[in-house]
């Protein structure tokens, strides 16, 4: 037979190929010979979906002696020994991501190898170490957009606090950083942190430090940080806390979009400053403080806020109070509502809700049949209701796209099909480890078609029912 | 209905539809953009293709002149191959050279939808298969010096999916 000779595509023909291929393909296709080595690195297929990935390696030079086998303690780490040689920079230019795990490397070499990586667009480093040694940090990575930082090390024989300042001039056009799982950080190290995060200011959208101490005196005076993204830890019950900075602090953010509190403790007070102060607000996470009653009044204030998520452990709600017109989403978690439950499911701006381990206790009045409202998804997550207050919830909702009722009681098929027969754009509808709800798919469709003279067939909607399972009786 | 010409490598001249010359962004900008007039008589000159590639094509930009514009898909998750349809499949139930150089031809014509269902079609005939049953399908010499594999090999071990 006549075997052709391999098609001479161009490359941007075979890159059009292998963007139909799966990744451990395109890592085999780079063996059958020298151009399609080259081809797949070059293509974005292959690019955009690898990562460079070292977990539990101990990066050497080719020419360092062998030392031995890093511990740490008692505990001896099973590592794999990367030699990085002269093919690293071959390696590195492709990169556009590159992930440590575990890893321990010298320090100046690390910075070699950043310097071969001239596409690098995200370095991730989780619980890594660095070897002391002489460091050039004068090149810049243009295209570093993202820096994440879990846990970062001085291993033995590393004299100064810590590397993450040496960071800074490379990465000329950072956007993004987040750091956590620093609570070792000392004084010296926070000064690194410090200084790391004024020479990236003026680019940084996004800011996330899951990190104790509070820098927000030193956020303030940073007059080129415009964020759009942040999370930080704040505390108000921590001594040092200061309203009047916070205040300040929002202040000099008026770009934020989005801003998360869930790592600290918020009150009502310091989120109406906040949703007073950041007048491009979007999205706000925040966790209250208890055991206090709380009366959110500042979801009376949002001027453009559309997403809220709030947890609310130990704290009884109150929410008696009128809900600002830009709120589209409302997530609550681990509340308790005493009060006020109606604010929340006869609002017509609404369109999200989720009630996440929440004590409904109110009982809602019969009468209060509620006006249809604009709600398109809901979700309830091991919420203890009263009966008529489950079917207060799902009741009056002609828009509804999505449910998602989980560990839920007083459900029943009865009450599905109504709610079938009440949404005509239900779409999905998901029953997970409800109680004593015992019925299967076919059950809950049948009785839809039979109690309501609808066509056996003719409804479009995915309905999901797991079970509930013996594994599942520690709830 | 208009109609234009179009004459092939091999000197062969072509009366087509002009929606069904349009499948094709190269005539189409030809036509919208540089303004040759296709009433001039004259053939829009295509030294890319052959005549036998030409008839097929034109073949399949008849059948699917009234398709609808595809969805956009995620640029960076691997697209299904499962998903030609029956009549492709049968169209492209040919060799491979003729597989080959109606693919290239697509892509001078720049035929997206046709590119996209022959690209499908020839990452069905790699995927899965090992370097060297991809050297011996397409014939494709080795060229690596010995250690070069292994090399790669070992830079493979630290390349991973990222999770998105």
């Amino acid at each position: 037979m006549d075997i052709p000779a391999e098609p001479l595509f161009p490359p941007e023909v075979w890159e059009l190929i292998f963007a139909n291929c799966p990744f451990p393909d395109l890592k085999r296709f780079r063996l059958v010979c020298h151009r399609w080595n080259a081809i797949v690195l070059g293509c974005p297929a292959f690019r955009r979906r690898c990562q460079g990935r070292f977990c539990m390696a101990e990066l050497r030079e080719t020419r360092d002696p062998a030392r031995r086998p890093l511990t740490n303690g008692n505990m001896t780490f099973r590592v794999v020994v990367v030699r990085v040689d002269n093919d690293w920079s071959e390696f590195g230019q492709y990169l556009e991501e590159l992930f440590f795990n575990a890893c321990v490397a010298p320090v100046g070499m690390f910075f070699r190898m950043l310097r071969c990586c001239p596409n690098l667009k995200r370095l991730k480093l989780q619980a890594t170490g660095f070897l002391d040694g002489t460091v050039d940090n004068g090149f810049q990575l243009e295209s570093m957009e993202e820096f994440d930082v879990a846990c970062l090390y001085p291993k033995s024989g590393w004299t100064r606090a810590s590397v993450i300042d040496l960071f800074g001039p490379v990465f000329p056009r950072l956007k993004i950083f987040a750091l956590k799982w620093m609570d070792h950080f000392k004084k010296a190290d926070q000064k690194n942190l410090i200084r790391f995060i004024q020479n990236v200011q003026g680019t940084l959208q996004s800011l996330s430090l899951e990190y104790k101490a509070n820098l927000l005196k030193v956020l303030c005076a940073m007059n080129q940080l415009h964020l759009k993204r942040a999370a930080l830890n704040i505390n108000i019950v921590s001594p040092s806390w200061n309203n009047a900075l916070w205040t300040r602090f929002c202040q000099a953010q008026q770009t934020l979009e989005e801003l998360s509190l869930m790592e600290g403790t918020a009150s009502n007070e310091l989120l109406r400053v906040t949703v007073q102060n950041l007048p491009n607000l979007k999205k706000l996470c925040a966790n209250f403080y208890g055991p206090d009653k709380i009366v959110p009044t500042f979801l009376s204030h949002l001027i453009r806020v559309e997403h809220v998520q709030i947890c609310a452990e130990q704290v009884v709600l109150d929410l008696r109070i009128p809900l600002s017109a830009s709120l589209k989403e409302f997530h609550l978690t681990h509340a308790e509502i005493k009060h006020g439950l109606e604010t929340l499911t006869t609002s017509t701006t609404i369109q999200k809700l989720t009630l996440e381990k929440c004590h409904l206790e109110e009982r809602i009045v019969t009468s209060s049949v509620h006006k249809p409202t604009n709600l398109k998804h809901l979700t309830l997550v091991e919420c203890g209701a009263y009966p008529d207050t489950i079917d207060h919830i799902l009741s009056g909702r002609p828009l509804l796209e999505t449910v998602r009722l989980e560990r839920v009681g007083s459900v029943s098929k009865e009450s599905m099909a109504r709610l079938l027969h009440q949404c005509p754009n239900l779409r999905e509808m998901v029953l997970s480890k409800c109680y004593d709800f015992w019925d299967s798919v076919e059950d809950v469709m049948g009785h839809y078609y039979s109690s309501y003279g609808v066509v056996e067939g003719s409804r479009q909607v995915k309905l999901v029912i797991e079970e509930f399972t013996d594994d599942d009786e520690d709830y | 209905m208009s109609t234009i010409k179009l004459e092939t490598s091999d000197g062969v001249k072509f009366t087509v539809k002009t929606q069904v010359a349009k499948c094709s962004g190269t005539i189409r900008t030809m036509l919208e953009d540089i303004g040759i007039n296709p009433q001039d008589g004259e053939a829009i000159p295509l030294s890319n293709v052959h005549s036998t590639i030409l008839q097929k094509i034109l073949v399949w930009a008849e059948h699917h002149v009234d398709d609808p514009e595809p969805p956009r898909e995620d640029a960076d998750a691997a697209k299904r191959t499962d998903d030609i349809c029956s009549w492709d499949e049968d169209f492209l139930k040919v060799d491979q050279r003729t597989l080959f150089d109606v693919m290239l031809a697509a892509n001078y014509l720049d035929m997206k939808q046709l590119i996209a269902v022959c690209c499908k079609t020839v990452a069905n005939m790699i995927k899965g298969k090992t370097a060297d049953q991809i050297r011996r399908t397409f014939n494709i010499e080795n060229d690596f010096p010995p250690g070069e594999e292994d090399k790669i090999r070992l830079r493979n071990q630290f390349c991973e999916e990222r999770s998105r």
